[in-house]
């Protein structure tokens, strides 16, 4: 607890010096500016220090936003690579290295893919926002994120193929994100446990 | 808030889109009824049908909204129902527009068959082929675009002009040439009906023209426009009627071809195209993303068929669908673990009754009802589908990450002697050994080449697996896990391992599957108990960063391993039904099971009609022979249909078909001593070669008395022909009989003129094979028989006579005519009504004798409202419906009137 109260009083002292060329990702549902329909936005936030992130997403120094893609039977049972993401996470994939905030950019503007966390409204498997869904999105980030969301790349056909990033949020709200290694997490009884081998 | 979209949306929309449909509920559109029998409902299931439901399932919409509301921080229950609703309301109006571009010729048709040679689209030929079919395939959704963007213009001569430049489409792809005149109603149903009436019956009788009647009157009660908003009809569950007028000639041509396009544009234009927002202002967005597929699906209203028909597993698993059609909670093939498959369903099965209601739609208050009940069940076996499927796929990736088969085979040996030798130890060998033998054995090949085969498919190869799963690998680590523990069984066995004195094998840990394949064997105190092992030295695998256990042991694990072998053998049969792929919609003929019993040749719909042709010859030999003379003899012949004994299985294109081995109808010949003439009684002796041979020499009704010998049984007195069938088998039956009715009376009485001649032993025979017969053509069931109700006609002949429908009238109104004195009126007022547009207030018949003093020649004289003077046409009718003839040019009409009338288009 004592602990706990340190870091906060850190985060809130210290924050501002620590938060220079964050970006900030987020997505969420609104109606859109030319119809009544209604639309997941993918936003993208960033600050003075960031702000030719924005300008080389969507030429607005602090804000981008655009609409999510279309994700082929994502609503609705049929996905097993989301099923094993919003209830197996833990079991198949590793963090890797930090991206770069301009690298995270690039891949916002450039790939095609699907924003899921636990209020994703694909996640069709656990209820809206489970605890154990954030626990095991959470437990992909390093110590210290209050969230984790994952980017998972579409294939040509618009279905989630690949995933290929976690987006950690971290106290002040800044993300950060890592790659990501499939790896089967599974141990045995013989000597050395835990194998890590790729399948 | 949501906002409601408005049904004058829906109806502005319509107009804006050009799109010339009925929405509404006008009994002047309900459409014929075409109620068929058994043989002729297996018949029609080769051709494509005209009236089709869409039954959707909002239940995904309805979820995606629910989070939705949540993500906005609002109550997400008016975001459900509203959801829900413009769901329906999305797939019903685009299914609507895809329907009306392709009968106006907006959209061109996309052949079935890319071989054949009326498929000239040579573009859409080759990107098809190159994606199976898939029209969100990334080659084919461009081409799709270019074609629906085209079809913008609401002239189709402009859409055909700029089609013309996407590929090389002739006037074969489009409906509306040379003047086609197609048209489309919609309408969505509260409650299944007389409407449905094809559904409910299988002959036209009184009782079922009257409900139709009286349903014409209040429409209301029972369909809606199909945009209805209605707080009646449920939010979730519905079902859409759509039906198409055509020529019949042009659709038997093209019909599959159009149901195949309705299946591809819709599934592309769901995902992209730009008629979404309009069916779904609100949702579109969010509803590109939904699995369409899973939660829609095309069923033919009665007995035709929206794909041809064929004999392979994807299509009676699909088919299968209808036994969670059916009411009750009654265990399916899709609660078998190890399913028997489609095939042997099929034919275990056999022939059953037909549009009788069978699955039960006027036994629910509303259609709505129907539809959630189905798609409960549909859901229910998917998800337990799906948790097999993801749970073994998971299980697999954990082993298979630690565990190579021959790492994991040498566990299973070296936990022998790491372990205990007890009783459950020993128990636990037996199961593991069991479950090999049963799923791997390739000797007994219990499952072991089913389970080979599944790689070759394409069905299990669309399986979608969590990452770094596919079948494929899963079967094969089967398969050598298999191949290691098999010399370690067989060395248990030879070793007497489980023959140790006082050692019984307790099976009751044995895993489900395997109690299934040998419930006959285990004593049924052992069939009840979950599976069983060993909680020893373990755990030997462990998944995830919370160290899930998934295996105690090596056995459990090899143990499982088999299982998720069987497992996926067991989805395999039926993943087609209860997983579609995206992209293409499922459409099992629900309401009739004599589609694959036909194209499986299970049942043959011509076999009675052949048949009693060739008894009628076989009578008349029969009567030529031995009819005239004394010989008191008679040979008796009959023909059993063909029997489906079982089906060779080939994999062809990724998909299982099954030929049929067919023991051929045969004759069953049965020599017959008639003692009438001799001993004056009316009594006779049969002698088959072979049991199945019925008695039915006399083959009229009246008392009669038989014996069988072969089936050891004494018939009591019965009333009806025919009742003695000795056991079908290789022995001889011999049965004996006398019976008191006309014909052996007859024959009897033939005694008395005992001589060279006998003429009356020659009517009785010539009866007997004219009356078997005509017997024999009017088998209800077995020989082709349709009728077609007219709904106008039926309520104009209940407002006619008093709200009542006469028994004189069935014929005429099961022939689709209006009910006036004889068949002549009825004919003659529908030919007069196909001509024009005007109501006939009388019709008087008089008859006209010819030339030869004939007097089948009538003249018909209408009244018609606003015309002093009579029109006519001269008509030669015998009485019956089928055979009449309209002179055409005989046709009177008035001079006065002439210039008032109304031409039917």
């Amino acid at each position: 607890m004592k602990g706990f109260v340190w870091v906060l009083i850190f985060t809130v002292l210290f924050l501002p010096l620590f938060s220079f060329g964050a970006i900030q990702f987020s997505q969420a549902p609104r109606t859109s500016d030319y119809s009544d329909a209604y639309i997941y936005e993918n936003i993208l936030r960033c600050d003075e220090e960031s702000s030719e992130i924005c300008v080389s997403v969507c030429v607005h120094p602090s804000e981008c936003r655009w609409t999510a893609e279309m994700c082929l039977s994502c609503a609705g049972g049929q996905s097993a690579l989301l099923r094993t993401l919003f209830t197996k996470l833990d079991s198949y994939f590793q963090r890797t290295e930090s991206i770069g905030e301009m690298d995270l950019a690039r891949y916002l503007e450039r790939e095609r893919y699907v924003y899921l966390d636990a209020k994703s409204a694909f996640n069709f498997f656990r209820p809206w926002e489970a605890e154990d869904v954030r626990a095991n999105f959470l437990r992909l980030c390093p110590s210290g994120s209050v969230r984790g969301g994952l980017l998972v790349r579409l294939d040509g056909r618009d279905e989630p193929a690949e995933v290929d990033l976690i987006l950690c949020e971290q106290f002040d709200g800044a993300t950060q994100a890592y790659g990501l290694r499939q790896q089967v997490v599974s141990e045995g009884m013989i000597e050395n446990q835990v194998n890590l081998n790729n399948p | 808030m949501p906002k409601s979209v408005s049904l004058f949306r829906y109806g502005l929309l319509i107009l804006a889109l050009g799109l010339v449909c009925e929405v509404n509920a006008d009994i002047s559109r309900i459409h014929p009824i075409r109620i068929t029998n058994r043989a002729q409902c297996a018949l029609d299931s080769d051709k494509a049908a005209k009236s089709v439901f869409a039954i959707i399932d909002g239940f995904n919409a309805g979820r995606l909204s629910h989070v939705l509301g949540r993500n906005l921080g609002v109550d997400p229950v008016p975001y459900t129902q509203e959801a829900m609703v413009e769901f329906r309301l999305a797939v019903t109006g685009l299914t609507l527009e895809i329907i009306q571009k392709l009968l106006s010729g907006r959209l061109p048709l996309l052949p079935t068959e890319l071989e054949s040679p009326e498929a000239k689209a040579l573009t859409y030929s080759a990107l098809a082929k190159q994606c199976h079919h898939d029209p969100l395939c990334p080659a084919l959704r461009p081409y799709l675009s270019d074609i629906w963007g085209a079809s913008a213009p609401p002239d189709p001569s402009l859409a055909q002009k700029h089609l013309g430049v996407v590929d090389t489409f002739t006037k074969d792809h489009f409906i509306s040439q040379n003047g086609v005149e197609a048209g489309l109603n919609c309408s969505v149903l509260k409650k299944f009906s007389p409407f449905q009436a094809n559904l409910h019956g299988t002959a036209a009788d009184v009782g079922q023209l009257e409900n139709l009647a009286r349903a014409l009157k209040q429409p209301e009660k029972y369909i809606a426009p199909c945009f209805s908003q209605d707080k009646s009809i449920d939010s979730r569950s519905a079902a859409v009627q759509y039906d198409i007028r055509i020529d019949q000639a042009l659709w038997d041509k093209v019909g599959f071809d159009f149901w195949n396009s309705v299946k591809i544009y819709f599934s592309w234009a769901w995902r992209y195209s730009q008629a979404m927002p309009r069916w779904s202002p609100r949702y579109y967005q969010l509803f590109r993303s939904l699995d369409v597929e899973e939660s829609t699906l095309f069923v033919a209203n009665g007995c035709e068929s929206l794909m041809p028909p064929s004999c392979d597993q994807d299509r009676l698993a699909m088919n299968a669908l209808r036994e969670l059609a059916k009411p009750g909670d009654n265990l399916t093939e899709f609660d078998e673990l190890v399913p028997k498959g489609a095939d042997r369903n099929l034919v275990e099965r056999g022939a059953r009754s037909v549009n009788n209601d069978f699955l039960s739609t006027l036994g629910q208050e509303s259609a709505s009802d129907w539809v959630k009940q189905f798609g409960a069940r549909v859901t229910e076996q998917r998800w337990a589908m799906r948790n097999k499927l993801f749970n073994n796929a998971h299980f697999y990736s954990a082993l298979s990450n630690v565990y190579s088969p021959r790492q994991l085979a040498d566990h299973v040996e070296s936990f022998i002697y790491r372990s205990k030798i007890d009783t459950q130890f020993r128990d636990e060998m037996a199961y593991l050994c069991l479950e090999w033998r049963l799923s791997s054995d390739e000797r007994i090949d219990f499952l072991r080449s089913d389970i080979d085969q599944l790689v070759t498919l394409s069905s299990v190869m669309e399986i979608p697996f969590p990452p770094g799963v596919s079948a494929r690998n899963q079967v094969a680590y089967f398969g050598e896990v298999a191949q290691y523990i098999k010399p370690f069984c067989e060395r248990l066995e030879s070793q007497k391992f489980f023959n140790v004195d006082g050692y019984e094998t307790n099976w009751s840990g044995l895993e489900r599957w395997a109690k299934e394949l040998s419930v006959s064997a285990l004593p049924k105190s052992e069939l009840k108990a979950g599976p069983m092992t060993l909680d020893a030295l373990g755990p030997f695998l462990k998944s995830g960063i919370q160290k899930t256990e998934l295996c105690v042991n090596p056995i459990d694990c090899a143990r499982k391993v088999f299982k998720m072998a069987v497992d996926l053998y067991g989805v395999s049969q039926y993943s087609k039904a209860l997983m579609p792929t995206p992209g293409k919609v499922n459409t099992p003929d629900l309401f009739n099971p004599y589609s694959e019993l036909k194209s499986c040749q299970v049942y043959d719909p011509w076999h009675v009609t052949k048949k009693t042709r060739k008894s009628f010859i076989a009578d008349m030999l029969n009567t030529l022979l031995f009819g005239w003379n004394p010989l008191p003899i008679y040979v008796d012949t009959d023909w059993a249909a063909p029997k489906v004994s079982s089906f060779n299985k080939l994999v062809e294109d990724g998909v299982l078909k099954f030929d049929p081995n067919i023991q051929q109808s045969k004759a069953q010949v049965a020599l017959l001593a008639d003692l009438g003439p001799w001993l004056g009684a009316p009594c006779a002796i049969h002698i088959a070669p072979t049991g199945g041979k019925s008695f039915d020499f006399y083959a009229f009704n009246g008392i009669s008395i038989n014996y069988c010998d072969s089936r050891a049984t004494f018939d009591s007195v019965s009333s009806r022909p025919g009742e003695v069938v000795a056991e079908p088998g290789k022995e001889a039956s011999y049965c004996g009989g006398c019976a008191l009715n006309f014909v052996t009376v007859g024959s009897a009485a033939s005694s008395a003129t005992m001589g060279t001649f006998n003429p009356l032993k020659f009517g009785v025979y010539l009866f007997r094979a004219v009356y078997r017969f005509f017997t024999g053509m009017s088998d209800p069931v077995n020989i082709p028989k349709t009728f077609t109700l007219d709904p106008v006609a039926v309520t104009r002949t209940f407002d006619r006579y008093g709200q009542s429908i006469p028994q004189s009238c069935v014929e005429a109104l099961g022939a689709g005519m209006d009910c006036y004195q004889n068949t002549c009126g009825s004919v003659a007022a529908k030919f007069f009504r196909d001509k024009f547009d005007h109501e006939i207030t009388d019709l008087r018949i008089e008859a006209r004798v010819d030339a030869y003093g004939q007097s089948d020649e009538k003249t018909v004289l209408f009244k018609v409202p606003g015309c002093e003077q009579d029109f006519g046409i001269d008509i030669r009718c015998s009485g019956k419906i089928e055979d009449y003839y309209v002179h055409p040019r005989s046709l009177f009409t008035p001079k006065v009137c002439r210039k008032n009338l109304r031409l039917k288009s």
